[in-house]
């Protein structure tokens, strides 16, 4: 190349700079990658595993030499697929319905992707699902009904039930499929629609024994109620008659120290107390029959007699 | 050769000419074009790389910054600059507070009444998957409404523990069934969330009374709820904090929502009953207190009157004896006739009989001497006056 043609190619520099960013900007999209810090990821190359990035920025062949397979590794809720909910037995024969759901994350993804025919979790959630299914209902076979409900929390094992469907999961899809399940939890517990008739029956029962004791309660009470509230009453009156019979003989005690100026002349007090009674025992309306013996009646006897002697003294 | 057959066909020096010119003017625009392409490019690049970068945060949200896939930064509202995709990645956490209402343990004929799509009816069984309820401590069923508010205090630990969608701010990834196409779950932070306030709830309400669940001790169903969920959310830290967690509603099966009825009705009348009871209690101490004190206050006017009385008595007696000590008969006889004239001042009817020549007396006497019944005349008279 001569003199001439470099300078005439160092006259178009902008065209061959833009030319160089942007080819630098399309091999940079074309031979890396990212990996976010919430994923692993496996990379195939030509069909084979070829390594496991963590997060940051990745150097890679482009399709179809390299393959990039991502898998997110945080916290994933799966509450099941095919028969997430099923009919199963406890240890005493009840049958009930459960369903549960696992929090799980990816811990090994070579392996996960290992296992997987389509990497896709999806999949992965299908193998769990199968393991749930199993787990679950051996599990709730071990225990029996009321230990599932019961109004003793001591009693109730919903925890160790759940602890041990965790125990029963996590170490084959862990060994198998690189899944760490991280806690089982009871979802769904209900009855076979057979049985809520019964419980229906039952509660309704129950509910009319209620009401009744409730009635009988209510009547009982308000009688101990009012019968105690009449005790208190009698009670107290006989208090206040035992006090006011207190305060009288008081009264009388003290009225008798002065019956001893009556002393000084008994006749005269009791001459004195007689006609106070007098005046007292005889009201208004009294009709009041007396003969001329008593005073001052005994003035008409007087007169009586008068006018006959002077009947006499006309006769002689 | 060819491309001598292929150019028009021009007439000597002329023609000649009029080629070239062509060619120039096509070559000097299609130069214009690349320079304005270059400057469009190189345009789009600078920005690319300065104004490109600037995003706002709102007051609702956090946004975390990712490097190349690696989480490096948080940032609260406000107005920032970082490297454009696909160096820098902006990711939108909400921070405002969330509601998700839980009605996997509510009738589906009462959520279709409550949504208005049929009438409210009660089938004779539930059926298990559909009809959402719980089993009470006693083996009883309820059904139940939750309404959990929450918010993301640490939009770090929520993005990086909890699997989100790829834009956090949307609701959590439908999954469909790939054969008939109906949604079978969904997947996100909200799945979770709801998947352990579910299991709070079934927990809570397994140790506890159908009564003290649907009234009586409600509230501390409510709290035991809240505390196993708040718990759960506290281990798992996951960024989350609980900001409310209320039970919509609380009900009885509607197969068995009239025997509940009749259950308060009882114990309205029970309450009713003792209220009652109570108040006679009530009336009947007042009464008690007021009797009570009135017979001890009788008592101290009679303990005051007699001892006044007799006071009054001796003075008499004392003035009547020293008039009596100076003539004995005289006072007595005094004392007498004073009290018998004033007795029958106030008598009504007197008789005074004399003795007949034989010396005894005959004395007729009618009793009740007052008519029973008056007579209607006399009434009449009595009214007028």
């Amino acid at each position: 190349m001569s003199g001439k043609d470099k300078l005439k190619i160092l006259q178009h520099w902008p065209t061959l700079l833009l030319g160089l960013i942007v080819s630098v900007i399309f091999l940079f999209a074309i031979f890396t990658f990212q990996v976010k810090s919430t994923e692993s990821v496996v990379i195939t190359t030509l069909g084979k595993i070829s390594g496991v990035k963590e997060a940051g920025l990745h150097f890679c062949w482009p399709y179809p030499f390299q393959k990039v397979h991502r898998f997110d590794n945080r916290y994933h809720c799966f509450d099941g697929s095919t028969g997430k909910i099923e009919e199963t037995y406890t240890a005493d024969g009840q049958p009930i319905v459960a369903g549960i759901f696992v929090v799980y994350k990816i811990v090994d993804a070579e392996k996960l992707f290992k296992s997987l025919a389509i990497p896709d979790i999806s999949q992965a959630e299908d193998k769990i699902n199968s393991q749930m299914r199993t787990v679950k209902n051996a599990v709730l076979g071990k225990f029996k009904f009321e230990e599932l409900v019961n109004t003793n929390p001591k009693k109730m094992k919903i925890d160790e039930i759940e602890t041990e469907m965790k125990k029963g999961i996590s170490p084959i899809v862990l060994d198998k499929y690189g899944i760490q399940v991280e806690f089982v939890g009871i979802k769904v517990l209900n009855l076979p629609d057979k049985n809520t008739e019964n419980v229906f029956n039952r509660m309704k029962a129950e509910r009319n024994v209620v009401a009744e004791q409730f009635r009988a309660d209510g009547k009982s009470e308000a009688t101990n109620i009012r019968i105690q509230a009449d005790n208190n009453r009698k009670l107290k009156l006989a208090e206040a008659e035992a006090q006011a019979k207190q305060i009288k003989a008081e009264g009388d005690a003290k009225a008798a120290s002065y019956y001893s100026i009556f002393k000084e002349e008994p006749e005269l007090a009791a001459f004195l107390r007689k006609l106070e009674s007098l005046r007292k025992i005889i009201p208004n309306k009294t009709t009041l029959i007396l003969n001329t013996d008593y005073a001052p009646f005994d003035l008409l006897k007087l007169d009586q007699n008068l006018s006959s002697d002077k009947e006499a003294k006309k006769t002689k | 050769m060819s491309e001598h057959k292929n150019k028009p066909e021009v007439n000597g020096a002329e023609g000649n000419g009029h080629y070239k010119a062509g060619i120039d003017a096509l070559t000097r625009s299609l130069h214009i074009a690349f320079i304005l392409l270059s400057c469009l490019i190189a345009f789009l690049i600078i920005w690319y790389f300065t104004f490109g970068g600037y995003y706002e945060v709102k007051p609702q949200e956090n946004v975390i910054v990712e490097r190349f896939g690696k989480v490096v930064e948080k940032h609260d509202a406000g107005y920032y600059w970082s490297f454009p995709y696909p160096v820098s990645k902006i990711i939108r956490i909400p921070i405002s507070k969330q509601t998700l209402t839980l009605t996997s343990f509510w009738h589906k004929a009462d959520v279709k009444a409550i949504k208005g799509e049929q009438q409210q009816q009660a089938g004779p069984t539930l059926s298990a998957g559909k009809d959402g309820y719980l089993i009470t401590g006693d083996a009883n069923i309820i059904h139940t409404e939750w309404e959990l508010v929450y918010s993301v205090i640490d939009p770090m630990k929520y993005y990086l523990k909890c699997l989100c969608p790829s834009e956090p701010l949307r609701m959590d990834e439908m999954l469909v069934n790939p054969v008939n196409h109906k949604i079978i779950g969904t997947r996100g932070p909200r799945t979770l969330i709801q998947a352990l306030l579910e299991n709070a709830v079934i927990k809570a309400t397994a140790t506890q009374q159908v009564d003290a669940a649907l009234y009586k001790h409600s509230t501390d169903y409510t709290a035991e709820v809240r505390r196993l969920f708040e718990k759960d959310i506290t281990d798992w830290d996951i960024g989350l904090k609980v900001e409310n967690l209320i039970p919509k509603s609380i009900t009885a099966p509607l197969n068995t929502v009239a025997a509940f009825q009749e259950v308060i009705d009882a114990e309205l009348q029970c309450a009713t009953e003792k209220e009652n009871a109570k108040a006679y209690a009530v009336t009947i101490e007042g009464e008690t207190v007021s009797d009570a004190s009135r017979i001890i206050a009788d008592a101290e006017v009679y303990k005051i009157q007699i001892v006044t009385d007799i006071e009054a008595e001796q003075i008499y007696f004392k003035k009547i004896l020293e008039e009596y000590k100076k003539s004995p008969r005289s006072t007595l006889i005094a004392l007498y006739t004073d009290t018998i004239s004033g007795m029958l001042e106030n008598v009504k009817e007197k008789y005074i009989i004399p003795e007949d020549s034989n010396g005894s007396h005959e004395v007729r006497i009618m009793l009740n001497p007052e008519p029973r019944y008056q007579k209607k005349d006399d009434k009449d008279k009595e009214k007028d006056k």
